[in-house]
């Protein structure tokens, strides 16, 4: 009896999804599409997604047991079981159907669908999934693998939920990013194996080996010379490959002639290649470069040619890859993307892509998304230390600490702080090789040994005090009270590099909030001249009219507080910058507090801004918190060219004062590169 | 010719430094101009406090430090970026002692409340002045 209810109750399931699905279909149908014939495809589109004779027919409820992914306990897992098999008989496979019941997306994708563009997708869709799951499941000993498949589930997942919408637009975006990702994943794990496997057994290679030895250069060496000569040859540019000829006078005829086989096919194979297919290219080009740089350091080491490791990519011929035209371009970008950063740098790609898809929109092939994305991080991550090393140094010189320190090369650059005063280590906390000597029994840890790892004194002073470890904890509470003269200077440093400064340092979470908004003004300045954001006023100097037109984001959304070294202190003490906190994100992680002083035209105020663990605030004048970055950018632009004064300053900076159509008064400053270091609302001349 | 900077009422009533010489004046007028406006009292609750560890202080164009010999360091901060890698140019730092500054804040506060057309700032060494530009009739 109880088997007899179940069947009952998955029939009456089963067809009440068909009856929701032809409700659905009937209703688009009689709509936008008059076109008969186009309606019996559809229709059989349809029916190959949704069969509903198959449903109708599958009464029984019972799974077949070769079936891995089919559920036999109580009624919930017979509606899974049930949606498995539609899925299946709809064209999904085993693995991709066992995939959506790992992620419970079974019922997600089990749904209405009509209209030739939403079916079209659904197919497209149910093919990547197949795909994806495929690769899963093929590479499930590869942590790429599963990561990667992890990344390009989500996305299809949203491609899916926006298909089930009907924003068949959007969905294609979204698929196109699963896509990508998958045949990054692809490249990786293929190539990263073949390596992998090489490397295991140095025979695969004996062949490259073989010519190394008779070179008598490292692998690192010849791995460049490998990549020039390829090109060279891949060119037919014999003046370079006669140059190289010259530097290694002998046995290269071979090298030349396979590498330059294989280099040839490399072009070949790219300009056949789809934008999937060359994602997978340049996934096997990262995981290449992974091979070359470790693989490589091994082999040298193995084979005691002196241990040269990989030059950088600098060192390759521009001219080579310049002659290659785009193609060379992106050559040279691909290979710069696997060489120089590996697979953290294409992760990291990833992972901002995943927390900002809009940059898919306007940077394409993802391996441009990736650059972009990085760039855009790196360049706070550069700006910040530069800022901090800048600052540091500075101030240690002002302190009179000894010369040599300053000049030491940055891994031996390491500082105690001993009653305020900055000293050398002493010699011998490094062992010979590098590594951290270990100084158990001693009662004072050096702090090189607490993070367990050589840092460079801004690295120790940043994580010291940022509180994120339990080991830096220890460090902050042990030289915390030498580093600060007052209680409150603690609460200021813990509190500044805790949650803002250098936790920004790996992740700028204020910059991810604005990273798409930032993704739009490049896409608005597009290469524009300082010359045309002034509407070519004669006032801008001839030397500087030609200057692209960049902006000091940072100086912009974020206060950047001044950390002085005074007294053997470190003091935070002002901030500059900071003139729109967009969704008073910052505001809203407790960054900042408002004073408000005065409100203004457009939403805008003048404030004092209290920075969390300073002790006196400052006057800012600030956006409407509901504007853009990109707003903020037309509206300078706008009052620029209108202005009322343009002061050239004796370094050829530039300070404009000018007035929007609406009236709003907005100052802006261009540094004489063609930086907009900054834009306000001047309060003291509104209206 | 002494340095200086005239600070003229323009449209509606906002002040510009119109004329100066050399740029350090440039930016000791814009301080007023840009920074200043009514908000005397934070500026000068801050050069009382010289000699606090502490002293330091910004607007949107300008910023305030602490030199040695007594002095308050002004300098342009909108393009501070531009010196990451070197040192602001003398002649775009004015140094001016923290009790002349009050000094002129407070006359500012005066000419300011009663809205004059033209004010002069003047420097004679470390001595400031500021004072109306009357109309010549």
């Amino acid at each position: 009896m109880r088997f007899l209810a179940l069947n009952l109750t998955i029939w009456i399931l089963a067809n009440l999804q068909i009856l929701d699905a032809q409700q659905f279909v009937h209703f688009n149908y009689q709509g936008p599409s008059s076109n008969q014939n186009r309606s019996r495809e559809m229709d059989v589109i349809r029916a190959q997604i949704i069969p509903n004779h198959v449903l109708k027919n599958s009464t029984s409820g019972q799974s077949k047991k070769a079936n891995s992914v089919n559920i036999t306990n109580g009624p919930d897992n017979k509606i899974q079981n049930q949606q498995i098999k539609q899925l299946k008989q709809t064209g999904f496979s085993e693995h991709a159907t066992q995939l959506l019941h790992e992620h419970k997306a079974l019922e997600q994708f089990n749904y209405g669908i009509s209209g030739h563009l939403q079916v079209t997708r659904y197919q497209q869709i149910k093919e990547h999934l197949n795909d994806l799951a495929n690769f899963r499941n093929l590479e499930q000993s590869s942590d790429v693998a599963q990561i990667v498949s992890q990344e390009s589930f989500d996305y299809t997942l949203v491609a899916n939920n926006a298909n089930r919408e009907n924003l068949t637009s959007v969905s294609e975006l979204f698929l196109n990013i699963a896509k990508n990702v998958l045949a990054l994943g692809k490249g990786l794990v293929v190539c990263g194996v073949r390596n992998v496997a090489a490397l295991l057994d140095p025979c695969t290679y004996k062949h490259c080996l073989d010519l190394i030895g008779k070179l008598g250069v490292s692998i690192a060496d010849a791995s460049e010379h490998l990549l020039e000569l390829g090109l060279a040859t891949a060119i037919n540019n014999q003046e370079i490959v006669l140059e190289l000829k010259d530097r290694r006078e002998q046995n290269f005829n071979h090298l030349q002639n396979d590498v330059g086989q294989l280099c040839q096919h490399l072009k070949q194979t790219w300009q056949e290649s789809d934008l999937e297919q060359r994602s997978e290219i340049i996934g096997g080009l990262v995981a290449d470069g992974l091979f070359v740089i470790y693989g490589g350091k091994i082999n040298a080491s193995l084979l005691r040619t002196g241990g040269k490791v990989l030059a950088p990519l600098s060192k390759y011929k521009p001219l080579a890859l310049s002659k290659l035209g785009g193609l060379g371009r992106e050559v040279k970008q691909i290979a710069g993307l696997a060489y120089t950063k590996g697979r953290e740098y294409v992760q990291t790609g990833l992972d901002v892509i995943k927390s900002c898809p809009e940059l898919a929109k306007i940077q394409q092939p993802i391996s441009a998304t990736i650059r972009h994305c990085n760039k855009k991080i790196q360049a706070v991550n550069d700006y910040f230390q530069h800022q901090l090393q800048k600052q540091f140094y500075r101030q240690l010189q002002t302190a009179g600490v000894e010369g040599p320190i300053l000049h030491l090369p940055p891994e031996k650059q390491l500082f105690l702080l001993n009653d305020g005063e900055i000293i050398k280590p002493k010699s011998g906390l490094i062992k010979p090789n590098g590594g951290p000597l270990s100084s158990a029994g001693n009662g004072l840890m050096h702090p090189t040994e607490i993070a367990g790892q050589i840092l460079t004194e801004e690295e120790i002073f940043a994580q010291a005090i940022s509180g994120k470890t339990r080991e830096n904890r220890i460090f902050f509470d042990h030289f915390g009270n030498k580093m600060v003269d007052k209680a409150a200077c603690k609460e200021i440093c813990r509190s500044i590099m805790d949650n803002s400064i250098f936790d920004k340092t790996k992740y700028p979470a204020c910059l991810q909030n604005y990273v798409s908004q930032i993704a739009e003004v490049e896409k608005y300045l597009a290469g524009m001249t300082l010359w045309e954001f002034f509407n070519y006023a004669s006032q801008v100097p001839e030397h500087m009219r030609h200057l692209p037109v960049r902006v000091d984001y940072l100086h912009l959304i974020h206060p950047m507080p001044e950390i002085k070294f005074i007294d053997g202190k470190f003091i935070a003490k002002s901030f500059k910058g900071f003139h729109l906190d967009h969704g008073q994100f910052l505001e809203k992680a407790g960054e900042i507090t408002h004073e408000i002083i005065r409100r203004g035209p457009e939403g805008s105020f003048e404030s004092k801004i209290l920075l969390k663990g300073f002790a006196k605030p400052e006057p800012k004048s600030m956006f409407c918190p509901d504007w853009l970055p990109l707003d903020v950018i037309k509206a300078s632009r706008e009052a620029s060219a209108h202005f009322s004064e343009f002061t050239i300053n004796p370094d050829f900076s530039m300070f404009v004062k000018g007035l929007c159509e609406n009236n709003l008064p907005v100052d802006t400053a261009f540094s004489s590169n063609g930086l907009l270091t900054t834009t306000y609302i001047d309060f003291k001349r509104v209206k | 010719m002494k340095e200086y900077a005239k600070i003229i009422k323009k449209d509606w009533g906002y002040y510009s430094a119109a004329e100066y010489n050399p740029w350090i004046m440039y930016l000791l007028g814009n301080f007023f101009v840009t920074d200043v406006g009514d908000s005397i009292k934070y500026w000068i609750d801050n050069l009382n406090e010289f000699d606090d560890i502490y002293f330091g202080a910004s607007g949107n164009w300008s910023s305030l430090e602490k030199e040695e010999n007594g002095y308050v360091k002004m300098i342009d901060t909108t393009t501070w970026r531009t010196y990451e890698d070197r040192p602001v140019p003398e002649e775009m730092i004015l140094l001016i002692k923290p009790a002349e500054l009050i000094k002129l804040l407070y006359k500012w506060e005066e000419l300011y409340a009663k809205k004059v057309p033209e004010i002069m700032i003047t420097k004679d060494g470390d001595s400031f002045e500021m004072f109306e530009v009357k109309p010549q009739i």
